[in-house]
């Protein structure tokens, strides 16, 4: 089990400038099932802005297998959302620049490729899912044309063979009357069916990878968990692999089989499910799964807040960034940046000076 | 058998439903709104006697009858009377209805073409583009359009053609601030996002995702501009830059007569008044549609 996850170690050979050898290896936790489909190495973005350079996303790396599901956990400004909009080709530049990394996709580093590459990769063989589906669906045409847009684009099909599909793509997301809804505007839907509807379009080209970056965050409690499981079906379906970011450690749990945790644009902790939440090694991880409710335990638990709030990306903290917030912090944090490191098993790593300490209390308890 | 036969999709079931929504409801405001049909109602009118009009007049509107000069109005078949030299001014102000509609709808046509086009790509592309084309934009703002007319008389000489291009240069401008300031804001929106995702390019995003978005504000802007150009042709041809004569152009024929206005005002009510409901009919049309086009207004 665990040398499965190592057999992709050849893509991180010497690809890192500056990581420890341990941080730029690939293998990100991953259950290495399928083939490997995108390799991010020590990715750095930042911002030129009028105060100056801000680091946004500063040395991530993961690896996504064919089958995958992995969750990148954070607070807003963490960098998750910005990581993946840079794979993607979708930040503006300027502000934003890519400082360093690669992105392997398929063998081809998607930061190197041009515009015109991008945009025949876009929504055909990755494609992504935003976070309020009213907004990111255009509200003057029909949700068929739209979802049938992308098939014409990519796959050439005709007017007519686009807006069949879209009425079976409907039907496989579960919206009932598909022949009827597919003439509706978005509006005309209510928010879970709105994304179902980005989600149909997501998958209208059968993509390798979905990003689905905040799927669930703007619909009700009640749909939530309904969206994910029409993501979660339709991805063993088309056999592609999914990147959920997410701040909802409770959704991470159930459906995601590896999990990277990023705080301040740095990642922090890296493994499967059960590494993270079982033997969690960083204190961050460790803040977040307490402040998480629990049904288990005795009801009784309490909620326990990470005190503070995440550093301004102008002012990241000396040392380890988490340690004006950390419980357990030392004069070493204050000044030794902690570099993402082995803990545990093979997979799992993480960015702090104690983190074996912590990891062995976990595995106690 | 309890089997349940199951319809195979016909392509009735894809064909679009009685298309438009939007639309229908647009129209639904723009009924209830009076002024905004009588508008629309005065431009049919207008649009049919310009068809009809080698029909419904009995002279030609350049011939000169020196036996029947400063007719009153309905003397015989002389509905408008006739001026000092003969001409039938009913034959004239039919037929400047044909100038008058010609000039408005190519200039607010080809202003409003023009004006998305750099607006758009102002907007979206940003940067030196943007910069590039607002520059051309602030120095047209600059000049006048009646000297610029002036200045195209000049070029290719005074006549309906010069008109029209004077108006198109000095008008597509508007159009493309308009758009530009559209652009700028829904190009932030998601949908944008979401369709560069979905691996679209630019142009498509632009005129296809964005624009029918930010067509509100440009049909109006149009339907004002056609009624606008109306009324500048009228006062280019009154400063003898505009059309030639005998080309029936109602500016031209208020200056013609401006001379004889205490003795027999018919000439120029005749062509003013004609000028003064068209512009008013599009001006109605115009506000209407602003306040059928925008959700907030309606209520």
């Amino acid at each position: 089990m665990v040398a499965s996850g190592m057999d992709k170690g050849m893509t991180g050979g010497g690809t890192t400038g500056s990581g420890t050898t341990g941080s730029g290896t690939g293998g990100g936790g991953t259950t290495g099932s399928g083939e490997l489909l995108l390799s991010v190495q020590d990715l750095q973005v930042s911002f030129a802005t009028a105060a100056g350079k801000v680091s946004a996303v500063n040395g991530v790396s993961f690896d996504v297998h064919r089958g995958d599901v992995l969750a990148i956990v954070g607070e807003s400004g963490s960098g998750k959302s910005v990581s993946m909009l840079a794979l993607m080709g979708l930040l503006p530049k300027p502000p934003a620049v890519i400082d360093g990394g690669q992105a392997l996709w398929k063998g081809r580093d998607l930061l190197s490729l041009r515009e015109r590459e991008m945009q025949r990769l876009r929504g055909k063989e990755i494609s992504m899912i935003f976070q309020d589906p009213l907004s990111a669906l255009n509200p003057v045409h029909r949700v068929g044309r739209q979802i049938g847009e992308v098939m014409r684009i990519h796959e050439g099909l005709s007017k007519r063979q686009a807006l069949r599909r879209a009425v079976e793509l409907l039907d496989l997301v579960g919206i009932p009357q598909p022949s009827r809804r597919v003439n509706a505007y978005p509006h005309e839907f209510s928010g879970g069916m709105r994304q179902r509807v980005m989600i149909a379009m997501a998958i209208a080209c059968q993509p390798d990878l979905v990003i689905a970056d905040e799927p669930t965050t703007a619909l009700d409690v009640t749909v939530q968990a309904q969206v994910l499981e029409v993501l979660m079906s339709i991805k063993d379906e088309i056999d592609s692999a999914i990147v959920l970011i997410t701040h909802d450690l409770g959704v991470v749990a159930g459906l995601a089989d590896s999990v990277l945790v990023m705080y301040a644009g740095s990642p922090v902790e890296r493994g499967t499910v059960d590494e993270v939440y079982y033997r969690t090694a960083h204190p961050y991880t460790e803040g977040l799964l307490a402040s998480l409710p629990r049904m288990d335990a005795d009801g009784r638990a309490e909620l326990t807040p990470i005190p503070g709030s995440p550093p301004s990306l102008m002012h990241i903290p000396s040392g380890c960034p988490f340690h004006p917030r950390c419980r357990y912090a030392q004069d070493v944090c204050k000044d030794d940046f902690p570099e993402l490191r082995w803990v545990t098993a093979a997979r799992h790593r993480a960015a702090c000076h104690f983190a074996e300490d912590l990891s062995l209390v976990g595995a106690e308890q | 058998m309890s089997m349940v036969p199951v319809q195979p999709l016909g392509d009735a079931d894809l064909a679009a439903p009685s298309d438009q929504a939007f639309w229908r409801d647009t129209w639904r405001h723009f009924r209830r709104n009076r002024l905004a049909v009588v508008g629309l109602a005065i431009i049919v009118v207008l649009v049919v006697l310009a068809i009809l009009a080698p029909v419904i007049t009995r002279y030609d509107y350049a011939a000169i009858d020196t036996e029947s000069r400063n007719l009153p109005p309905f003397s015989g078949d002389h509905w408008f009377g006739t001026d000092n030299i003969g001409h039938d001014v009913f034959s004239q102000v039919i037929y400047g209805i044909r100038v008058s509609l010609l000039v408005g709808f190519l200039v607010a046509i080809f202003s409003t073409v023009l004006g998305v086009i750099f607006g758009a790509l102002s907007g979206y592309l940003g940067g030196l583009v943007d910069a590039a084309i607002m520059r051309v934009v602030d120095m047209f703002l600059a000049i006048p359009y009646i000297i610029l007319t002036v200045a195209l008389v000049g070029v290719i000489g005074r006549g309906l053609s010069a008109v029209i291009i004077a108006l198109i240069v000095s008008g597509w401008f508007v159009v493309a601030r308009v758009v530009r300031a559209s652009f700028l804001q829904l190009k932030e929106q998601e949908f944008v996002q979401a369709a560069r995702a979905l691996g679209y390019g630019r142009l498509r995003i632009m005129f296809r995702h964005i624009l029918p978005n930010a067509l509100q504000p440009v049909i109006v802007y149009a339907t004002l501009a056609i009624g606008g150009a109306i009324l500048a042709e009228a006062a280019l041809s009154f400063l003898a830059i505009g059309v030639l004569p005998p080309t029936p152009s109602w500016g031209l024929l208020v200056a013609e007569n401006k001379g004889l206005l205490a003795s027999q005002p018919h000439l120029v009510f005749f062509p003013g008044g004609a000028i003064f409901i068209t512009v008013l009919a599009f001006v109605f049309i115009g506000d209407g549609l602003r306040d059928a086009l925008d959700p907030r207004l309606r209520s």
